[in-house]
């Protein structure tokens, strides 16, 4: 134990768990924005808002029988925002007085060139009512998000189909193979709905990728440092050629990998701290299966990001066991640095890869078939995990019937 | 006993050492070699770090390869290039020694105070090792080799940044323990062996050149050792003549002392094993 902990003392310094958790809370401060890009065509404050406060009058899924409820919520920021356009002189003066004249002037001007003086007034107008940070133009933002992404959809029947609705979806699910075709009106003509926006999905799903480079850097650089530096003070020939100085090896991969787990951990929970403390917490209880993403396992907001977490705790846990190999071969900072770095490359390309599909069948139907019984973020996580850990092995058995040093 | 058989060390292509072959049993023997010979190497494989190319070691008949941890319980073995964490006192450091060598804790605190006391740094046990000077490194070194009381003592190069009176006390440390034991010291200072080693082991081209006593090593120079006083004029030509051993600046003139091997017209002088090590690997 004495071995095992003065070995773990070298490695969880205080500054590094600090650093690391310090780190994060920058980059999340600075970087996590609910409200962003890729926030379908807008990228304002209020688009997630929205879904939020649809969360909380319908709870995390919208029923079909609450569609009424729905175009009451709707109908209410309408008149609201047809509030705001009253309080305008320029929409007075030019007959501007509700929501639907208001969108006809949007479509009639708003790309138009050539605009007359009294167009521009108008223009300028919209633009006014549209982009400024006002409360108007957070109607304005409400009311297009609930449209496009909702009463478009349910209008043309992507969204609780009706007979008369999915003859409009016929040719394109005519066009898609028959399996493919059946899974996406069985979606359609859905009961249920989540109110999941894309924006916390997608933001998890960027960051976890950050979260894996940012703890895969930190637990390659303090492993190798301590490996590197006790081989150079040259610690190990008195350690390797006392009694039970041989378990050292073997101590030190288990205290990297635990060490890797460790930072991931750290890492997550900080970055799960902050995801909340912007808002994403509304959304925890919304399934992930929604009208713009197809999940082949039923998970909600909240597993998925324990199971994405759980992807970069045991990711940076096989960082911890890689460095170690690295650490055990490199006789020097310039040699462990050389080789790091492409494996880090190629490490965290595989893992953009896995977060690319990560539960997630895009436009290609036939995928959500051939990977139905495959975890794809794991199947690739779990195998270089899996890997690490019989390289480590073999190396420590191989410890004993070679030279040692 | 420990027993080194037709031993043969290659890295890749290249020998280092060639069919090594001794039998050690109490007492204390110099490895005596010049820089690169393969001392180091051979201590290696005594201390199980490197595994014989060829030919294997034995502990009391068995091989150390074998024998496994209960072979490294009876090390001791200071390295060249000793290694300690910097940020501990040297109580710390050999405490996690004396864990890895599987020393039961009773008694052990007691244990380390003596090593620390018999190497001088009682004073200094507990100041953070990243503040000692070299010398007193080395003597945390030399304490945690001799700590567990082991059978086998290995002390490669121990002497290196000692200053003469650390070093007288560090020849009387280990020629006590050498009563009972078997204690390796390799180096290449030969006054670090001269008075205290039971038998000199000498390495020359990869190979044990010679497994003696230094008595036996300076009879080996009997009559071809000689001293003269050179005048300075004259020392260049000397110098070319002879194998100078030693020369020491005096009024006008060179102290030479010098190898010949057939009489020379000189004072004869009594040769010592620094001599005879300077003759062999000039």
């Amino acid at each position: 134990m004495k071995i095992f902990f003065n070995e773990a003392k070298k490695l969880f310094r205080p500054i590094i768990i600090i650093l690391l958790a310090v780190f994060i809370f920058i980059h999340c401060k600075g970087f996590l924005k609910l409200n962003y890009w890729p926030q379908v065509g807008t990228g304002n404050p209020w688009d997630t808002e929205v879904h939020a406060e649809m969360i909380e009058k319908f709870g995390p899924t919208l029923s079909r029988d609450e569609l009424p409820a729905l175009k009451e919520f709707y109908g209410a920021l309408v008149a609201d925002f047809e509030e705001e356009i009253r309080k305008s002189e320029v929409f007075a003066r030019n007959g501007i007085d509700d929501y639907e004249k208001f969108c006809e002037a949007d479509n009639e001007f708003l790309f138009k060139d050539g605009l007359t003086d009294g167009e521009q007034e108008i223009y300028n107008e919209l633009i006014r009512y549209r982009f400024d940070l006002m409360p108007a133009s957070e109607l304005h933002f409400k009311l297009n998000e609930l449209e496009n992404r909702l009463l478009n959809e349910i209008e043309i029947g992507r969204i609780f189909a009706t007979d008369e609705t999915i003859v409009t979806m016929r040719d394109y699910l005519d066009r898609q193979n028959p399996e493919a075709a059946a899974l996406l009106e069985k979606k359609y003509r859905a009961d249920e709905m989540s109110l999941l926006t894309i924006t916390p999905q997608s933001v998890v799903d960027g960051d976890s990728l950050n979260l894996v480079i940012i703890s895969c850097i930190a637990v390659f650089a303090a492993v190798l440092y301590m490996l590197i530096t006790d081989r150079l003070r040259g610690i190990y020939p008195i350690a390797l050629s006392s009694k039970t100085g041989r378990k050292i090896f073997g101590i030190q991969a288990a205290v990297c990998g635990l060490f890797g787990l460790l930072a991931g951990i750290i890492v997550c929970a900080v970055y799960g701290a902050a995801l909340m403390s912007k808002g994403a917490g509304v959304f925890l209880d919304c399934p992930m299966d929604n009208y713009y993403h197809d999940m082949w396992v039923k998970l909600d907001y909240r597993q998925y990001i324990l199971i994405k977490a759980a992807a970069v705790v045991i990711f940076t846990g096989a960082a911890g066991l890689l460095s170690y190999i690295i650490g055990r071969f490199a006789t020097n900072y310039i040699s462990g640095l050389a080789v790091s770095i492409p494996v880090l490359v190629a490490l965290c390309g595989a893992e953009f890869f896995a977060t690319a599909h990560i539960f997630r069948v895009e436009s290609a139907w036939v995928y959500s078939h051939f990977w139905s019984s495959v975890a794809l973020p794991f199947a690739i996580t779990l195998p270089i995990c899996i890997g690490v850990t019989v390289a480590v092995c073999l190396i420590l058995k191989r410890d004993g019937k070679r030279d040692i040093l | 006993m420990l027993t080194v058989d037709s031993v043969t060390k290659y890295y890749g292509k290249k020998p280092a050492v060639e069919n090594i072959s001794l039998s050690l049993g109490n007492g204390l023997y110099g490895l005596l070699a010049p820089n690169g010979a393969g001392k180091t190497t051979l201590i290696k494989m005594l201390t199980t770090l490197l595994k014989p190319t060829s030919g294997e070691i034995l502990y009391c008949g068995t091989p150390i390869e074998k024998l496994g941890a209960s072979y490294r319980e009876l090390i001791g073995y200071l390295p060249q290039q000793f290694g300690y964490y910097r940020g501990s006192t040297p109580v710390q450091y050999l405490e996690y020694l004396a864990a890895l060598n599987g020393m039961p804790s009773k008694g052990l605190r007691e244990k380390i105070e003596s090593v620390i006391g018999q190497v001088g740094l009682s004073d200094s046990k507990k100041i953070k090792m990243k503040k000692f000077s070299g010398g007193m490194l080395q003597r945390v070194g030399i304490a945690q080799a001799i700590m567990s009381d082991p059978k086998i003592l290995i002390l490669d190069e121990p002497t290196a940044g000692l200053d003469p009176k650390e070093r007288v006390r560090f020849r009387n440390i280990i020629s006590a323990m050498s009563k009972d034991r078997t204690v390796i010291l390799s180096t290449h200072i030969v006054s670090d062996i001269e008075s205290i080693a039971n038998r000199v082991i000498m390495i020359k081209d990869r190979q044990i050149f010679r497994d003696s006593t230094v008595p036996e090593l300076s009879a080996e120079l009997e009559g071809k050792v000689f001293e003269a006083s050179v005048p300075d004029s004259e020392y260049e030509r000397f110098e070319r003549e002879y194998f100078v051993l030693s020369a020491r600046q005096e009024q006008g003139s060179m102290a030479v002392r010098f190898y010949c091997e057939s009489p020379a017209p000189y004072r004869p002088a009594e040769p010592n094993l620094e001599d005879f090590f300077l003759v062999t690997y000039r």
